[in-house]
C-alpha cells in the first residue's frame, strides 16, 4: 500500500486548521470574517433566487396556457366566495371582540412579525431549507415558526447567526409540525415533510372524517407556535385497512419555491 | 517568477469564486434533480481524477468553508466531510482505482460522493441527536442522497470524457511533443 507522506501531512495541516477555525467560531471570533463575506456574497443569492421565481412562474406559464387561464378564473370566483366569506368573518370578529371586552378577556402573549428577506436556498439542496437575512440582532430565535402573508406557515427557524437565519420548510424531510385539521372532528395529526416532494399529515386515527380540501393549521400543541397558522388544504387521504392510522396528502399554502418575503413570528 | 506565482494565485482565486458562484446558480435554479449536483465536491474529485489535487487543494478547502456559511449544518460539518471523503479517494485512486477507464472514473465518483454522504449523516445525526432529540433518515431522504450520488458520479465521468477528448488535442504542449 502506498502512502503518500507529504499529501497525508496536508490532510492534517487542513484537518487541524478546521479544528481551529470551530473553535473560533464557538468563540465568536470568526463572525465579523463571516458578516463581511455573507454581505458580498449575499447579492448574488438574491439576484439568484429572483431569477428563479421568474423562470418558475414563466415555465408555469408556457407549460400549460390553457391550464394557467383556468386556474386564473378558478382564482377570481374564490376571490369573489371569498369577499362574502370575509364580510361574515368581519362581523363574526366584531361580535367575539365584543364579547372579550365584556368577559374583561386580556391576551397573555404578543406576537411579533419580524419581516425578512428571502436571500436564497440553502447552498447544498440535501435540506430544504431557506436563507433569510434577519438574525439574532434582529430578535430571530431557534425554532420560531416562518409565515408568509397573513398566516400560511412555511416552516421552522433552524439555525441563527448574527445577521442571517435558516429556515427549515415544511417539505423537508427532517420537519415535523403539529397540525390540526378543521373538520368536525378537529383531528390531531403531525405534519410530515418528504425531501421536497409532498407534505404529508400522518398520525391522524382512523375513524375520523376527513374530506379533500379541508385546511390543515397548526394545533398549537408545539411550544413557540401559535395555533391557527394554515400550512394546507387536504388534496388526498390515505385511509389503508392494516394501519392504525391514517395520513393526508397536503398541498401547501403557498408555493415554497416563490418565496421572496417571509415574516418570523416572535411571540413575548 | 514571483509575479508569475502571484498572478497564478488571483487566478485560481478568481476560479474559486466563478465555482462558488455556479453553485449558488445551480442550488438556487436548476430543477430535481440537476440542483444536486455539487460543484466543490465534483472540483475536488476532479482534482484528484486528473491528480491536480496538490495545486488545488488549499484552494478548494477555502472554498468549502466559505460555502459553511450559507449551510444548514454548524461551521466545520461540510468541510469535515468533504475532508475525510477526499483522503479516502485519494487512497483508492493511488492504491486500488489506478485504472483510468471512464467507469472507472464513474466508480470512483461514486466513492467519493458516497463517503462524503456518509460522513457528512454520521456528523449529522450526532448533532441532531445532541441539539434537536430526533435525526430521520427516510426513504424520501435516501432517493435524495442516491440521486446526489449518481448526478456528481455522471458530471465526473462527463467531464473526465470531455477532458479526455479534448484537452489533449488543444494543449500545445502535445504536439510539441509529437514532433
Amino acid at each position: 500500500m502506498k502512502f503518500n507522506k507529504r499529501r497525508d501531512k496536508m490532510y492534517i495541516v487542513f484537518g487541524a486548521i478546521l479544528v481551529l477555525l470551530v473553535f473560533f467560531n464557538q468563540l465568536g471570533w470568526l463572525n465579523p470574517v463571516k458578516s463581511g463575506l455573507r454581505n458580498i456574497f449575499a447579492p448574488i443569492f438574491i439576484k439568484s433566487s429572483g431569477i428563479s421565481v421568474k423562470v418558475g412562474e414563466g415555465y408555469e406559464f408556457f407549460k400549460n396556457k390553457d391550464g394557467f387561464f383556468i386556474a386564473y378564473n378558478e382564482c377570481r370566483n374564490q376571490i369573489e366566495s371569498s369577499a362574502v366569506e370575509s364580510s361574515k368573518i368581519y362581523l363574526l370578529q366584531e361580535e367575539n371582540d365584543n364579547l372579550r371586552a365584556t368577559l374583561n378577556f386580556k391576551e397573555k402573549t404578543k406576537i411579533i412579525p419580524i419581516v425578512s428577506r428571502v436571500v436564497g436556498k440553502n447552498i447544498e439542496q440535501t435540506d430544504q431549507a431557506l436563507i433569510i437575512d434577519t438574525g439574532a440582532k434582529d430578535g430571530v430565535a431557534k425554532d420560531m415558526p416562518v409565515i408568509v402573508g397573513d398566516g400560511i406557515l412555511i416552516g421552522k427557524i433552524i439555525k441563527v447567526e448574527n445577521d442571517m437565519s435558516i429556515v427549515r420548510l415544511i417539505n423537508d424531510s427532517q420537519s415535523k409540525i403539529a397540525g390540526a385539521i378543521l373538520n368536525t372532528d378537529k383531528s390531531l395529526g403531525v405534519v410530515e415533510g418528504g425531501y421536497g416532494l409532498s407534505v404529508k399529515m400522518n398520525f391522524i386515527p382512523r375513524n375520523e372524517n376527513i374530506q379533500v380540501g379541508d385546511a390543515i393549521v397548526t394545533s398549537g400543541l408545539e411550544t413557540g407556535i401559535t395555533r391557527g397558522l394554515l400550512i394546507g388544504t387536504v388534496t388526498a387521504i390515505e385511509n389503508e385497512t392494516y394501519r392504525p392510522f391514517q395520513s393526508a396528502v397536503l398541498t401547501p399554502g403557498t408555493d415554497l419555491d416563490k418565496l421572496t418575503l417571509v415574516s418570523v413570528l416572535r411571540t413575548e | 517568477m514571483k509575479a508569475k506565482t502571484i498572478l497564478l494565485v488571483i487566478s485560481r482565486i478568481l476560479f474559486m469564486t466563478i465555482l462558488f458562484i455556479i453553485q449558488i446558480f445551480i442550488s438556487n435554479l436548476l430543477p430535481v434533480p440537476f440542483n444536486k449536483i455539487n460543484v466543490i465536491l465534483l472540483a475536488m474529485m476532479a482534482a484528484l481524477v486528473f491528480s491536480i489535487a496538490k495545486d488545488f487543494l488549499p484552494y478548494l478547502f477555502g472554498l468549502s468553508l466559505l460555502t459553511e456559511l450559507f449551510h444548514v449544518t454548524p461551521f466545520g460539518f461540510m468541510t469535515a466531510s468533504l475532508l475525510v471523503s477526499m483522503f479516502i479517494l485519494e487512497w483508492l485512486l493511488v492504491n486500488v482505482l489506478t485504472n483510468r477507464f471512464f467507469m472507472i472514473v464513474f466508480i470512483a465518483g461514486i466513492i467519493g460522493v458516497f463517503s462524503y454522504r456518509l460522513f457528512y449523516i454520521i456528523l449529522s445525526y450526532f448533532w441532531r441527536a445532541i441539539a434537536e432529540g430526533s435525526f430521520v433518515i427516510n426513504s424520501a431522504a435516501l432517493l435524495g442522497f442516491g440521486q446526489e450520488i449518481i448526478m456528481n458520479a455522471s458530471a465526473l465521468t462527463l467531464i473526465y470524457i470531455a477532458a479526455s477528448l479534448f484537452l489533449r488535442k488543444l494543449n500545445p504542449r502535445y504536439v510539441i511533443n509529437d514532433y
